[in-house]
C-alpha cells in the first residue's frame, strides 16, 4: 500500500497541529505500511506562491526528498507517484481537485474549529471526512446532516510521549531545568502555545501576577510560536508593570524533533495551563503531552478541550480567558496538589492506553485497508461517530 | 621585364608599409594596454570603496534586518487575515479593493523572508538582471580572447576584473537602495502567502461564564480507570 499523506507545512517542519499530529501518526504507521509518501508545504495559504521552504515531497521509506517551487512541478510529481490511498491533513483548493483527479479513497482530516465554517468543497469531495472530538464532528454534521453524517469518523489525537515518563535523560534533564528555571524554589506554570490572543496566554498572565501578588511563589514558562514582537512585549509588559521580570521565562518554539526537551519542559512542571478560547482549539495535543508526562493541567472548558479532558476528569476546567476563573483554577491544584498529581498520573495512564499513536495508527491502519478493499461499502455503511463498531463489522 | 633596382625598391616600399602597420598595432596595443590596466585600477578601487560602503551598511542594519525578517516570517499570517476581512467588508460594500503597500525589506544573502508574491518578483527581477550582467561580461571575455589570440598577449587580469565586476553589478540589486527603488516602481500584491494559520481578529470567545472552575470527582476517575482495566 502506499500512502500520501498531506500536511500544512513542507518536510519536517510543525506550524501546529496539521503538521505535529501527521508527523508523530508517520512515525508509527511507518513499520506497519509498505510505502508512506509526505507532501507538504501545498495548503490554500501557500497556493499563489510557495512557502520559504518550497513544496516537499518525501518518500519516508527512503528518507528521500523533493523540493519543488511550481505548482504544477509538484502536480506533474504527485501523479507520477500514484498513491493508492491519500490522508488528508489540511485545507486546500487545489489539494483537493489533485486528490479527486488521482481517482484513490480519499480522506480529510479536521483538525481546526474555525476551518470548520471554510471547508465545504473539502467535506463535499473527500471520501472520508474524519475529525478529532465529538463536539467537531456535530459542528459538522450540522451543516449538513444527509451528507457530511454518513461519511464522518472521529479518531482522537495521539502522543507518544508517554514513552519519555520514566527516560533517565528526561529525567535528569527536567531536574536541571527545574533548578535552572526555579533556583528559588517556585513553583512552575508553563504554557506551550501560539502566542496570540486565542490561547488566552495573556489572561493566564495576569492571572499568574495577581496570585504573585497574594504572595504566591510562580515562576510562569512561557514555550511557543511567537508570530510578532508586539504580543511578545504585550505579554512581558503585563510582568514589568508590576515589576515581576523576574518571574517569567520566555522562550520562543522548541526546533523540531527535540522531544525529549520538550518532555524535559513538560515534566518540570507544576501546572500546566491552556486556557484558550476556542477559536481554532479542537484537540489540543500539547494537553495531551503535558499529562502523559503526569502534569496536573488546567483547560479552557469549552468545545473539544471540556469533551476530552474536562468531562472525562483528566483536567481541570476553566472560563476561557477569564483572568478570575483561570486564577482559581491554579488555586484549585496549589491547594489540592496530591490529589491533582494523582489525577495527572492516572490521566497518564488513560493516554498510555487509548491515546497513544501506536494504539490509532493501528485504527488508521485498518480504516485505509477498509477503504482500499471496498470503498463503496464503506461509504454506504459509515455511521457518524462508532469508529470501534465500524471496525468490527 | 623587372630590373633587380626596381624589385629592391618593391620590396623597400612593402617593409616600409609593414613597419607601418606594426608600429600602428604596437601604438594600438599600448593604448589598449594602458586603457585596461587603468580600468582594471578603477574597477579595484572601486569594488574596495563599494565593498567597505557595503560592509558599513551591512554593519548597521544588519540587527535590525534580521529582527525584521525574522518578524516577516510571521508577520504574513496576521496580514493575510486582516487582509481576508478587509477584502470580505470591501466586497459586502461594493467597494474596491486597496490591498495596502508593500513594507518588506529586501533579502540579504543567506536572511530568509517571509515569502510573497512581492519577493518572488524580486527574484524574477534579479535572476534577469543576472542574465543579463553575465550576457554582457561574456561579450567582455570573448573581446578579451580574440584580442589574446590575434596578438598574443596574455589578458587573464583583464578578464577577472571583468569577472569581478559582473559579479559585484549582479549583487547591487540586492543592496535596499536598488530594492527601494524597484520596490517604488512594482504595484504591491493581492495576497500574501504563509504557513502558518490566520488568526482571525474579529472572533470572540466561545463562551461566557461566570468565574467557575470545573474539576470531576477524582473518584469518578479512579473508577473510571478500574472500569477500563487501568491501575
Amino acid at each position: 500500500m502506499r500512502l500520501l499523506v498531506e500536511k500544512a507545512g513542507p518536510e519536517y517542519i510543525i506550524g501546529g497541529g496539521s503538521d505535529s499530529v501527521p508527523l508523530h501518526l508517520i512515525n508509527y504507521l511507518k513499520p506497519k505500511i509498505s510505502e508512506i509518501d509526505l507532501l507538504g508545504g501545498l495548503s490554500k495559504w501557500t497556493e499563489i506562491g510557495p512557502p520559504e521552504q518550497g513544496y516537499t515531497y518525501t518518500k519516508i521509506n527512503n528518507n528521500e526528498t523533493k523540493t519543488f517551487w511550481s505548482i504544477d512541478e509538484i502536480r506533474e510529481y504527485l501523479f507520477s507517484r500514484n498513491p493508492d490511498i491519500i490522508h488528508s491533513h489540511t485545507p486546500g483548493y487545489k489539494l483537493d481537485e489533485y486528490n479527486k483527479e488521482l481517482d484513490k479513497p480519499y480522506i480529510y482530516t479536521e483538525h481546526s474549529m474555525s476551518w470548520i465554517d471554510e471547508d465545504n468543497y473539502l467535506f463535499d469531495d473527500a471520501d472520508l471526512i474524519t475529525t478529532v472530538t465529538n463536539y467537531a464532528a456535530e459542528e459538522i454534521v450540522k451543516k449538513n446532516p444527509k451528507k457530511y453524517g454518513k461519511k464522518l469518523l472521529i479518531v482522537p489525537n495521539s502522543t507518544h510521549f508517554t514513552n519519555y515518563r520514566n527516560n533517565p535523560t528526561v529525567i535528569n534533564l527536567s531536574e536541571n531545568l527545574k533548578k535552572y528555571y526555579a533556583p528559588n524554589n517556585e513553583k512552575i506554570v508553563l504554557t506551550v502555545a501560539r502566542l496570540q490572543e486565542d490561547k488566552g496566554v495573556f489572561e493566564l498572565s495576569e492571572a499568574i501576577t495577581e496570585l504573585i501578588e497574594e504572595g504566591e511563589n510562580i515562576k510562569f514558562v512561557y514555550t511557543g510560536i511567537v508570530p510578532d514582537e508586539d504580543s511578545k512585549e504585550r505579554m512581558l509588559n503585563i510582568f514589568r508593570s508590576k515589576n515581576m521580570d523576574g518571574k517569567v521565562v520566555f522562550n520562543g518554539k522548541i526546533p523540531e524533533g527535540n522531544e525529549e526537551y520538550m518532555a524535559a519542559l513538560y515534566k518540570c512542571a507544576d501546572i500546566f495551563a491552556l486556557p484558550s478560547d476556542g477559536t481554532f482549539e479542537n484537540f489540543p495535543v500539547s494537553l495531551l503531552e503535558a499529562l502523559s508526562m503526569e502534569t496536573p493541567s488546567v483547560i479552557g472548558n469549552q468545545g473539544g478541550p471540556k469533551e476530552v479532558f474536562v468531562d472525562q476528569g483528566l483536567a481541570v476546567g476553566v472560563v476561557p480567558r477569564d483572568v478570575h476563573s483561570i486564577k482559581r483554577g491554579i488555586e484549585f491544584i496549589f491547594n489540592n496538589y496530591e490529589q491533582e498529581k494523582e489525577r495527572a498520573i492516572l490521566s497518564s495512564r488513560i493516554i498510555e492506553k487509548y491515546y497513544h499513536t501506536d494504539f490509532i495508527t493501528d485504527i488508521w491502519t485498518k480504516i485505509y485497508e477498509k477503504l482500499i478493499n471496498d470503498k463503496q461499502t464503506v461509504l454506504e455503511s459509515c455511521p457518524f461517530k462508532e469508529v470501534d463498531k465500524w471496525l468490527m463489522e | 621585364m623587372i630590373w633587380i633596382w626596381g624589385r629592391v625598391r618593391e620590396l623597400e616600399n612593402k617593409y616600409t608599409d609593414l613597419k607601418k602597420q606594426y608600429d600602428n598595432l604596437m601604438r594600438e596595443y599600448e593604448n589598449y594596454k594602458n586603457i585596461t590596466d587603468r580600468s582594471i585600477r578603477d574597477y579595484q578601487n572601486k569594488i574596495k570603496r563599494l565593498e567597505l560602503k557595503k560592509k558599513e551598511l551591512e554593519k548597521s542594519m544588519e540587527s535590525n534586518i534580521i529582527e525584521k525578517n525574522i518578524g516577516n516570517v510571521y508577520e504574513g499570517g496576521v496580514n493575510y487575515a486582516t487582509e481576508l476581512l478587509n477584502r470580505e467588508s470591501n466586497r459586502k460594500r461594493g467597494a474596491t479593493i486597496d490591498y495596502g503597500s508593500p513594507t518588506q525589506f529586501p533579502i540579504l544573502d543567506g536572511i530568509p523572508t517571509s515569502y510573497n508574491e512581492f519577493n518572488l518578483r524580486q527574484m524574477q527581477l534579479f535572476d534577469i538582471w543576472s542574465r543579463a550582467v553575465d550576457i554582457a561580461t561574456g561579450f567582455r571575455i570573448q573581446f578579451c580572447e580574440r584580442i589574446e589570440r590575434d596578438i598574443g598577449i596574455n589578458l587573464e587580469k583583464v578578464k577577472n576584473a571583468y569577472r569581478i565586476a559582473g559579479d559585484y553589478v549582479k549583487k547591487l540589486l540586492y543592496s535596499p537602495e536598488i530594492y527601494n527603488l524597484l520596490a517604488s516602481g512594482l504595484k504591491p500584491t493581492k495576497f500574501r502567502t504563509t504557513m502558518y494559520t490566520p488568526y482571525y481578529t474579529s472572533y470572540s470567545p466561545r463562551s461566557t461564564g461566570d468565574g467557575n472552575i470545573s474539576a470531576k470527582n477524582i473518584d469518578a476517575l479512579r473508577n473510571l480507570c478500574n472500569n477500563l482495566g487501568i491501575n
